[in-house]
């Protein structure tokens, strides 16, 4: 190991040196123009903003914090930057002759007025960056906002809409990428672990979307600044709240009551949200009209600062999200369940020339909890505490190359406390630490090619057993054909030393324990290779198409043969997943129409047997279509089509000796229970999902209040969907029907 | 022009209507067989039962009434790969004719002694050509015997505060110092009613009461060389016993009575398999099952047992209104 890292950072080192001498070059008659991009009404910065100079023919996209940097720009020459955002008034903004080391901007986009249906954008065709980045997705609020409402917008229902993600069916919000378990994913919030981001056993996301700024998804390959997991990344940023004027919202739905609060504050703005749920009655719709008396809330707060005179260019972050789950069933006879999330979090970020600081500290606890009650159900309690630091450090060179250097250490304590068969009681209690860090290089020098490359370097192995240094090295490349095609591929390894206990053969599991991967496993690791196209031959028509093969080994799994005390609680498996996906997106003045189709193949394989995986679906299509109407109004449709998802068919019966006594009489003479015969494992499909949802909106304004008022109808031509099939009774339980929906919000 | 794109887009989708699918719960039926033979080295009388799979119109098992059970099969015991014993065919009376109406027909062998550590196979080859195998090894009985703190007398005459009953055993050799074994201990009330002193009944004492449910728990298979049963749990299966019954005085209790099975790897396993449970929320679609029959299901296994009587102080039966027996 050590040979190689040593290897790795000389490569690395040897680029950042060869380029420094472009750099030298570069820098005697050259400026920096950095800025921030934001909403002109509520200043909230503006992620994923096209900044570009026609001059020059550089674009690039403004990040998570809409901050953008352009270095190399030749000083003394006029230069003009277009800032455009989708939903806003495009601006320009001409540079005569600048000069000096670095200029800093704060460009405030409008937002179009709502009644204006057709406008006229700038018609500059702007030049396509050629950042090395693929199977990535950037999600805004807008866009959270455009598709049909589930009761309401939901944060992970959203993905659902991506290609390479499967779901279970309308009664979960849990999501499976390119044929990775749920498990495999990690939802972050502010670079903080949530742990468990559903409400209602999975139904809802935890996250309100109100909250949310913009969204990263990566779904695979991903860069090396982000570790933990084996499938994908959702790296949620919320919002600074408004640095223009004191606002808030309040909204209503079947499901739930919330509200919102932002303002300006000395040096800079706040955001609180709540959200509590009102009634259980809409959940019984996903759950086949079964009565579970949900009871949930989230909260979450986010206060910046950022004083230039003490900093400049920087900003102090303080953020927090709490929620939690209950359900009570307030009768003996049933158990209650109990989860929670308490995540808090600082952060400091400085835009110091080129280096850009980023340091966080954030802590994540979850609590999840049975109570059993009178019945059978195993008494649990299981405990996270995750202390994560880390600093990410990039510098920008003059050239447009990047050195990214990263140092991430968690601090995790996991405890399970379970009763096993016997009702004994048994605690798990683990605590390890992380420590990695990262190295890679970014070039951007060509601009008809961009390379990422680097690697993760983990110098402890969380659970203290097995190989501690361990190298995950990552490569991405964009190679920009023409102005209308890139191709794109990537390849990468990625480690997991975290897993949930989860088990596939559940249909709604309501109890994920987290633990430390135990000793006796390897860590899960993973191998990626993604490459793909992509192409605008027609103006904001875009086409993309990626293919991904995807290997896994030493996936912690449930020990479904553990039948003794003795037996481990967890085996590793297998897995291995490829396919295609194919993206449709245009972005209209007033019409757009998101599309997505993916094929895929997975197998998992444990005990040397291979099985398709219970979220596997080999056709996955949906198509969303947003219109605006005008005058305010603004309709939605989406449609979504998956193939069956596997089950195991029951090939007949069997009486099975029941030993629940000894076997000191006559073993004919002992009981017989009839036991089902099953066939081979998930070797037959269920029918074919489809659901067609449509939403209505209409924006109202009333003095200093607008009004926002959508009608959903979920499903509908009432197809009968299949949840699961009860082996026991042989019932059908299907997913949602026919369901009208609505939310009424108000802001000022 | 979007107007109409997007009213098109709509109706397009909704032209898939709702119907009927083509859902398939089961996979088309084929026989399959299940072996049952757990070999007692208590005694040279050993039994074995072969059923056939069925199947039936909708899910629920019960329906069907023809008894699976399977006649005319060869089956055949090798001890150590030498030695080999046939099982002959018989049958006995059905006590409960409820679902099946014909004599229980299953196999039997009378002269079958099993040893400590002997390798056993078993064949059993059908009428139709199928054979059905397995193979175990016995555990080592003889090297069994309970520790001089196992509980003979309750509650303790030396130790009158110890009020849960502690049954401990080792085996003997150092061979065996660090290998695994499996126990499924039971402890057990024998008691009559007045009524007819003569018909003796059995209560299955729980191991523990659960503190936070008040559900009781019983003992499950375990490698631990002790077994405790918990005072509540005694008392629990005493007031069970006359629960309904005003009449305590009716009840005449004998003794306790502690068994200890001794397993083999595979019959700890069936038997552990078949008390596993989920909570009712966990909608699980898969049962977990266990066999170790090549090409079929159920279990070939080895076993003994060994017993210890338990007294019981008079002043406790009588705490109940119970009184003691001989």
């Amino acid at each position: 190991m050590r040979k190689n890292f040593t290897l790795f950072t000389f490569m690395i080192i040897l680029l950042f040196y060869c380029h420094a001498n472009r750099n030298v070059l570069y820098a005697q008659n050259t400026i920096k123009v950095s800025g921030v991009l934001s909403d002109s009404t509520n200043g909230e910065i503006l992620p994923f903003g096209t900044v570009f100079i026609p001059e020059l023919n550089r674009g690039i996209t403004t990040d998570t914090r809409g901050i953008f940097l352009f270095t190399g720009i030749p000083a003394g020459k006029t230069i003009t930057i277009i800032f455009s955002y989708v939903g806003y008034i495009t601006k320009r903004i001409v540079f005569e002759k600048p000069e000096g080391d670095r200029t800093s901007l704060k460009i405030k986009l409008s937002p179009l007025p709502v009644d204006v249906s057709e406008i006229v954008v700038e018609g500059e065709r702007l030049k396509k960056n050629n950042a090395p980045v693929i199977s990535l997705e950037k999600i805004t609020a807008k866009q959270l906002a455009s598709l049909p409402k589930i009761v309401e917008s939901d944060v992970l229902q959203y993905l659902k809409f991506s290609a390479g993600v499967q779901s279970t069916g309308d009664a979960s919000a849990r999501y499976y990428v390119r044929g990775g378990a749920n498990n495999q994913n990690v939802v972050l919030i502010n670079d903080a672990t949530v742990y468990n981001p559903y409400h209602a056993m999975g139904i809802f996301s935890a996250v309100d979307p109100e909250i949310v700024s913009s969204m990263e998804f990566y779904k695979g390959a991903y860069p090396t600044e982000y570790s933990g997991r084996l499938s994908s990344i959702l790296n949620i940023t919320t919002k600074d709240g408004n640095k223009v004027k004191m606002g808030g919202q309040a909204a209503v739905n079947l499901l739930s009551v919330k509200g919102l609060i932002e303002g300006p504050m000395s040096g800079g703005s706040y955001m609180i949200s709540g959200r509590k749920s009102i009634s259980p009655q809409i959940v019984k719709k996903f759950l086949n009209d079964k009565d579970y008396p949900f009871d949930f809330y989230d909260f979450s707060f986010k206060v910046n600062y950022a004083n230039k005179e003490m900093f400049r260019d920087a900003k102090f972050t303080i953020h927090g999200f709490f929620s939690k789950d209950n359900l009570e069933n307030n009768n003996p006879l049933k158990p209650d369940f109990m989860w929670a999330n308490n995540i808090l979090g600082i952060n400091y970020f400085q835009l110091n020339g080129s280096l850009f600081y980023n340091v966080s500290v954030n802590y994540s606890r979850f609590d999840g909890k049975i109570t059993p009650n009178l019945t059978l159900s195993k008494e649990s309690e299981n405990v996270v505490d995750d202390v994560t630091a880390r600093i990410d450090l990039r510098y920008v060179q003059e050239s447009k190359n990047e050195l990214d250097i990263g140092l991430k250490i968690q601090g995790v304590k996991s405890r399970l406390i379970t009763k096993n068969a016997a009702g004994l009681l048994l605690d798990s209690h683990r605590k390890g630490t992380g420590l990695s860090f990262y190295i890679k290089y970014l070039i951007l020098y060509y601009e008809f090619m961009g390379i990422d490359i680097g690697s993760r370097i983990n110098l402890t192995r969380m659970t203290g057993g097995g190989a501690s240094g361990t190298l995950e090295p990552r490569a991405i490349i964009t190679w920009r054909l023409s102005p209308e095609v890139a191709v794109k591929a990537a390849s990468g390894i990625f480690r997991q030393d975290f897993v949930s206990v989860s088990d596939e053969n559940e249909v709604i599991p309501l109890f994920e324990p987290w633990l430390i991967t135990p000793t006796y496993l390897n860590p899960s690791s993973s191998i990626h290779y993604s490459a793909g196209i992509e192409t605008e031959f027609i103006k904001d028509v875009f086409i993309n198409v990626d293919g991904y093969y995807k290997t896994s080994k030493d996936i912690a799994i449930i020990n479904e043969k553990k039948i003794l005390p003795t037996d481990h609680d967890l085996v590793n498996g297998k897995s291995e997943a490829y396919g295609m996906e194919v993206v449709f997106r245009t972005n209209q003045d007033d019409f757009n129409i998101n599309s997505a189709y993916s094929l895929s193949w997975a197998t998992n394989e444990v005990y040397g047997v291979k099985y398709t995986p219970r979220f596997y679906s080999k056709h996955n299509f949906n198509i969303a279509v947003d219109y605006d109407l005008g005058g305010g109004w603004k309709a939605s449709m989406a449609w979504i089509y998956t193939s069956g998802t596997p089950f195991t068919q029951t090939k007949g019966f069997y009486n099975r000796l029941t030993t629940n006594a000894t076997f000191s009489d006559n073993l004919i003479l002992q009981n017989y229970s009839q036991i089902a015969m099953l066939g081979d494992r998930n070797a037959a499909f269920l029918p074919d999902y489809h659901r067609l949802d449509l939403t209505i909106s209409k924006q109202v304004n009333i003095d200093f209040v607008k009004l926002f008022i959508d009608l959903s109808i979920i499903n509908v031509y009432n197809r009968k969907n299949i949840f699961y099939f009860d082996r026991k009774t042989g019932e059908r339980v299907n997913m949602l029907p026919f369901l009208p929906t609505f939310t009424v919000k108000a802001e000022i | 022009m979007r107007k109409t794109i997007f009213v098109i887009l709509v109706v397009s989708s909704a032209i898939f209507i709702s119907c009927d699918d083509n859902l398939s719960p089961k996979t088309p039926f084929t026989e399959q067989y299940a072996l049952y033979c757990v070999l007692n080295t208590d005694t040279t009388y050993q039994t074995a039962y072969i059923s056939k799979s069925y199947d039936v119109e909708g899910f629920d098992p019960l329906t069907n009434t023809t008894d699976p059970a399977l006649e005319g099969a060869d089956i055949r015991i090798r001890v150590n790969g030498q030695a080999v014993y046939n099982f002959t065919e018989t049958t006995t009376a059905r006590t409960d004719t409820s679902r099946y109406k014909t004599p229980v027909k299953y196999y039997e062998l009378n002269n079958l002694k099993i040893n400590d550590n002997d390798r056993i196979e078993i064949w059993a080859s059908l009428r139709n050509g199928k054979i059905l195998w397995s193979y175990t090894q016995a555990p080592p009985n003889s090297l069994l015997y309970f520790e001089t703190a196992t509980r003979e007398y309750f509650p303790s005459v030396t130790a009158p505060q110890t009020l849960d009953i502690k049954f401990g055993w080792t085996i003997l050799g150092s061979q065996y110092g660090d290998k695994v074994f499996y126990f499924y201990p039971q402890l057990e009330l024998v008691y009559s009613k007045a009524d007819n002193p003569g018909k003796l009944y059995r209560k299955i004492v729980p191991k523990m009461i659960s503190a936070s449910s008040g559900s009781v728990i019983n003992p499950t298979v375990t490698s631990n060389k002790t077994a405790y049963f918990y005072y509540e749990a005694i008392v629990k299966a005493f007031e069970v016993i006359s629960e309904g019954d005003p009449q305590k005085s009716n009840y005449i209790i004998h003794n306790a009575e502690f068994t200890l099975l001794f397993l083999d790897r595979y019959s700890a396993s069936y038997m552990a398999s078949a008390s596993t449970f989920r909570d009712e929320f966990s909608m699980r679609i898969d049962a977990p099952d266990y066999t170790n029959i090549q090409n079929g299901y159920g279990v070939f296994g080895v076993y003994s047992n060994k017993k210890v009587k338990v007294n019981i102080a008079r002043t406790f039966i009588n705490s109940f209104g119970y009184r003691l027996g001989q």
